[in-house]
């Protein structure tokens, strides 16, 4: 009898989950297909041969990645240095990393362009070597970067805390100096950590909207103009209409899709490896 | 020993925390019903209205504590958009561009029904354009009204419009350079003003008149163009631009320098109205789908309506008849904001009979 009972029990939470979880699934997927579906595939197509679409898509792949891969290079060595050392004011800095995610984006535009802006200290420095922010691909990368470094930075940081120290010890004591233990180490085991967080910051920075447009809004590319793929979306949207937005909406979700199902594929190879 | 201290002090903390929402959650209660029990009243404004209609907003729930008002700034064509494309629900709306409603709403059908999203329309504040700058803005001690063109065309000044495709200030800074080449009899103002963009905006002189065509992507070297003029500020107070276009009482609302233009050229007169009528900014593409790219030279009038499918339109009228009272021109008196001096109505034959009595007065 009581075997029965917690039988029911336990399917009774399956069959709670599901449902729930089905709820939300719905939540996700119903919005994303109805976007993509609203239009005809010969429209799609249309969308795409257009050069504003393409060269916006372009250029915010490029971007998202331009910033991941500065992310990579100075973020790695923090999120390091997180995982394995103690220090004062630890807990505040990883704090502090994070804000990025709870600060309004329009914020962050503004904030950043108090720092990168032609009158202020890093941008008159940028300034020498013929760099600037103003609507220029300069600022849509730091823009992308600053709104989506905290999660290739907690993910890299917990990626190297599950690395045993141990083996790190083990193999400064079979004589490899602190860069090799890092290198053929330390970032190999960690590697999967800080695939899927560098991952998650360059989707994160791709779908950036509020930042970039304050800071660029048009930006010169290949020898022409593009916007971010976000603001291309918004853009159509104020000057055309829904109509108009619609389908660069879909092309933007499909594209997305592609890149993030085929990303996540390799990061799934290689866990099985 | 160490360890159980602390789960014992990470249990206090959550039995605190969780303390502290359980105290929290009378309140929120209380304030949602309080809320539900007063009447809202939302308000879609053009964006560089947003700073006097935020302050109308609380002296209106200060003097009638029944109602509830928000305010929501966005671009004039967006502010109709948000009623006739994503069907969001608005008893009051406020565009900068007294042609936007009919152009947009009359004979415009709500769907499911026979009205119109409106039929009238009143006009009750004006506005001037001109150069908004800061004292560290380059040349900030020579520009002035003779010369202001010229600065503005040297290759070290940064210069900032708004979206023309999209947002009033934009095509107006575009006629305001236009209508100086007559004033000032130099027909190179618009190309070195409004210069290095790619595609060209180009000028075609008809017969006592002009027509300036407005590519599909409004992109200059020269020229920082934003989606809302508001938006511009906060490029000019931290030095990125020199000077951008705007209307004058969003400039002084944010502190600015504001250099004033000629009356033949800044839109506010309605003594040039027809100088102003010369220029037309069109939009030259083909896929404009759904407003009118046409847009005429006149004096700047803001105009106001209620929608006919106002969810609120009791509550509506109420704001609006405080809005165009002693009250609201106080109001915009502080902001700045110039008031037409009595309000004027298109179409009152469909107006509400309280406010027609009140234009009446």
């Amino acid at each position: 009898m009581s075997r029965v009972r917690s039988l029911v029990r336990y399917h009774s939470m399956g069959a709670i989950f599901a449902v729930l979880a089905l709820l939300l699934l719905v939540f996700i997927l119903v919005p994303v297909v109805k976007t993509v579906f609203s239009s005809s595939p010969g429209t799609l197509w249309d969308t795409l041969l257009d050069e504003s679409v393409y060269l916006s898509i372009l250029l915010t792949v490029l971007a998202g990645l331009l910033a991941t891969v500065i992310g990579l290079v100075m973020g790695v060595p923090l999120a390091y240095l997180l995982a394995r050392r103690q220090f004062r004011g630890k807990r505040v800095l990883e704090a502090l990393i994070d804000v990025p995610i709870v600060i309004p984006h329009s914020a962050a535009g503004i904030a950043l362009l108090f720092v990168f802006g032609r009158q202020f200290l890093l941008g008159k420095l940028f300034g020498h070597v013929g760099i600037t922010f103003l609507d220029s691909l300069a600022g849509v990368v730091i823009a992308m970067m600053f709104v989506s470094l905290p999660f290739l930075i907690d993910s890299s940081k917990d990626a190297f805390k599950a690395v045993d120290v141990r083996m790190e010890k083990v193999a400064r004591t079979l004589g490899a100096s602190p860069w090799q233990t890092f290198f053929r180490v330390s970032l190999p085991l960690a590697r999967k950590g800080i695939f899927s967080g560098s991952v998650m910051m360059w989707a994160r920075a791709m779908s950036e909207f509020g930042a970039v447009l304050i800071l660029a809004y048009h930006v010169p590319f290949f020898g022409d103009w593009a916007v971010v793929a976000p603001v291309l979306v918004n853009d159509r949207y104020a000057a055309y209409g829904l109509d108009y937005a619609l389908p660069v909406a879909s092309l933007v979700i499909l594209v997305s899709l592609v890149i993030f199902v085929a990303l996540r594929y390799i990061a799934l190879k290689g866990e099985k490896e | 020993m160490l360890r159980l201290r602390e789960t014992v002090r990470g249990k206090t903390a959550k039995i605190s925390i969780l303390l502290l929402l359980l105290a929290l959650l009378p309140l929120t209660v209380a304030n949602g019903a309080c809320g539900s029990s007063r009447t809202h009243i939302t308000v879609l404004c053009a964006g560089s209205l947003i700073v006097p209609f935020e302050k109308l907003a609380e002296e209106f729930e200060a003097a009638h504590p029944g109602f509830d008002v928000l305010v929501e700034g966005h671009g004039s064509i967006q502010v109709i958009r948000e009623v006739t494309e994503l069907h969001n629900e608005a008893d009051v709306m406020v565009v900068a561009d007294q042609s936007l409603l009919p152009m947009l709403m009359y004979g415009n059908k709500v769907p499911g029904s026979a009205d119109d999203y409106a039929n009238w329309y009143i006009r009750f504040a004006t506005n001037r354009l001109g150069l908004a700058y800061t004292s560290q803005s380059k040349y900030a001690a020579e520009i002035g009204s003779a010369n202001w063109y010229e600065v503005l065309s040297r290759p070290d000044v940064k210069v900032g419009i708004s979206d023309p495709r999209i947002d009033s200030c934009g095509y107006r800074a575009l006629m305001a350079c236009q209508l100086a080449e007559d004033y000032y009899t130099d027909d190179a103002v618009f190309e070195s003003v409004m210069g290095g963009f790619s595609p060209p905006l180009t000028v075609n002189e008809e017969s006592d008149s002009y027509v300036i065509l407005v590519p599909q992507a409004v992109n200059s070297t020269k020229v920082t163009v934003r989606g809302y003029s508001v938006q511009l500020i906060g490029l000019l107070e931290v030095g990125e631009l020199d000077y951008s276009f705007e209307y004058e009482s969003v400039a002084r609302q944010h502190g600015l320098e504001f250099l004033e233009l000629p009356a033949e050229i800044d839109l506010s007169s309605e003594g040039f109205a027809g100088l102003y009528s010369e220029v037309t900014v069109k939009m030259d593409f083909q896929r404009f789908a759904s407003i009118d790219p046409e847009f005429r030279g006149e004096p700047i009038r803001y105009a106001l309506t209620i929608p006919n499918n106002a969810p609120r339109p009791g509550a509506a009228i109420e704001f609006v008849e405080f809005l165009l009272g002693s009250d609201g021109q106080a109001v915009f008196a502080e902001s700045y904001q110039p008031t037409l001096v009595p309000p004027e109505a298109d179409n009152p034959a469909s107006m509400p009979a309280r406010l027609k009595s009140l234009l009446e007065e």
